[in-house]
């Protein structure tokens, strides 16, 4: 009975946000279905912490944060798995499960390369200041309410949004740092 | 104009909201500076990002997130699911594992509540057995921590989320479970794909 109270409970927070965050998700992922496995994630975590997301008075801001978080720790992570293979059956390609193949137009091709490398460079990025830059140059979140978020000065968030940007643009700029897949198809003169 | 006023100016740069006259004189400091240059480009990079638009949620989508972290919390043990080897019972002594029996055609994801002592002094292993009769490419494994416990290794992080390919048969995933206080904790853990969903919640009390 608690429980479903809770559940309600959770259902009135989350709703008035819920868009943002799976439009946020969806900017920050090449699938549909990563960017739901991402807001799931999310919406898990704060429904684990409703007592904290009901005191919160910048929910929004939160749940992006959170959002932001993980992104990029699941960006590293992935890297790193500790899934080993105990058991394993056929090992060879299954041809229905390979990835559909699609043409676009050039223009259309050469964006979303550019934001696969825009995403690569990002999991470099500390996750708390990668988190407070794409709250204010993605989401469009102001200083201010930056600093009710997280405490930090004005102008200490200025100044690590800054650096941030930086150390994002030096990254974009030296494609061998995003790993050897998109080392052939950057283009260092692109951003 | 220096570093301060050009970093002030440089997200309206970014997105070209900046008159012509501001613009022009960032950019005579933007042209002298590295640092300012290369966060042009980033803040260009996050442009880029922003303007990709905001992607409604499908239909329902709502419903089932709702619907999904209610049943990762609430459910009630359903052991019937797991398969608990005799090799390794239900607590060992560092080991513990569970297999987990994928479902195939749309049965509604489950929810399992297991127990695993950890210790204050020494990680101790926790093995998870997803088990699965064919190739699963693109599941996704999420782990949240609560509460007074480690991954050894992952200092305080509470969460943690894994892209995989699982092989037919059994694929093992072991996790070093240290505490870091008297109270204990709770992991959840949930596999993800779009054939098929599981969830676990483990108990993680303190031995004594």
């Amino acid at each position: 009975m608690q429980h479903n109270s809770q559940k309600k409970r959770f259902e009135v927070l989350l709703r008035p946000h819920f868009d943002a965050l799976y439009g946020a998700a969806r900017r920050m992922t090449l699938s549909s279905v990563d960017a739901e496995d991402l807001v799931q994630d999310v919406c898990l975590k704060a429904f684990l912490r409703i007592e904290e997301f009901e005191r919160i008075a910048y929910q929004r801001a939160w749940l992006l944060r959170v959002m932001y978080n993980k992104f990029i720790d699941n960006q590293r992570l992935s890297a790193r798995s500790p899934i080993s293979q105990a058991d394993t059956g056929a090992d060879s390609l299954d041809p229905d499960e390979r990835p559909e193949s699609r043409w676009l137009p050039d223009e259309e091709a050469d964006r979303d390369v550019r934001i696969v490398r825009i995403l690569m460079a990002m999991k470099h990025l500390n996750s708390d200041l990668a988190a407070l830059v794409a709250l204010r140059d993605i989401e469009g979140f102001s200083i201010s309410e930056l600093h009710d978020l997280t405490g930090m000065p004005a102008g200490t968030i200025k100044a690590q949004l800054h650096r941030t940007r930086a150390r994002l643009g030096r990254l974009l700029a030296n494609d061998r740092s995003l790993g050897p897949n998109l080392m052939a198809v950057g283009n260092n003169n692109e951003l | 104009m220096n570093c301060e006023a050009a970093s002030a100016r440089i997200r309206a740069l970014a997105s070209g909201e900046l008159a012509a006259e501001e613009r022009a004189a960032a950019m005579v400091h933007i042209e002298h500076c590295a640092e300012c240059r290369s966060a042009l480009h980033g803040a260009e990079a996050l442009n880029a990002l922003h303007a990709r638009g905001m992607a409604q949620p499908p239909e329902h989508f709502f419903n089932t997130v709702i619907e999904t972290v209610g049943r990762t919390v609430g459910r009630a043990p359903d052991r019937s699911r797991f398969w608990l080897g005799a090799g390794f019972g239900a607590v060992a002594a560092s080991i513990f594992a569970i297999a987990l029996f994928l479902n195939w055609g749309g049965v509604a994801p489950t929810s399992v509540t297991e127990q695993f002592l950890v210790s204050l002094d020494e990680p101790r292993t926790m093995s998870i057995a997803f088990e699965t009769d064919k190739k699963l490419s693109g599941a996704t494994i999420s782990i949240l921590l609560a509460g007074d416990i480690e991954i050894d290794g992952y200092g305080t992080r509470r969460e943690l989320s894994w892209s995989e390919n699982l092989e037919a048969g059994v694929n093992r995933l072991s996790l070093p479970i240290i505490a870091n206080g008297i109270s204990g904790g709770q992991m959840v853990v949930r596999l993800t794909h779009p054939l098929s969903e599981q969830v676990f919640v483990v108990q993680l009390p303190v031995e004594s």
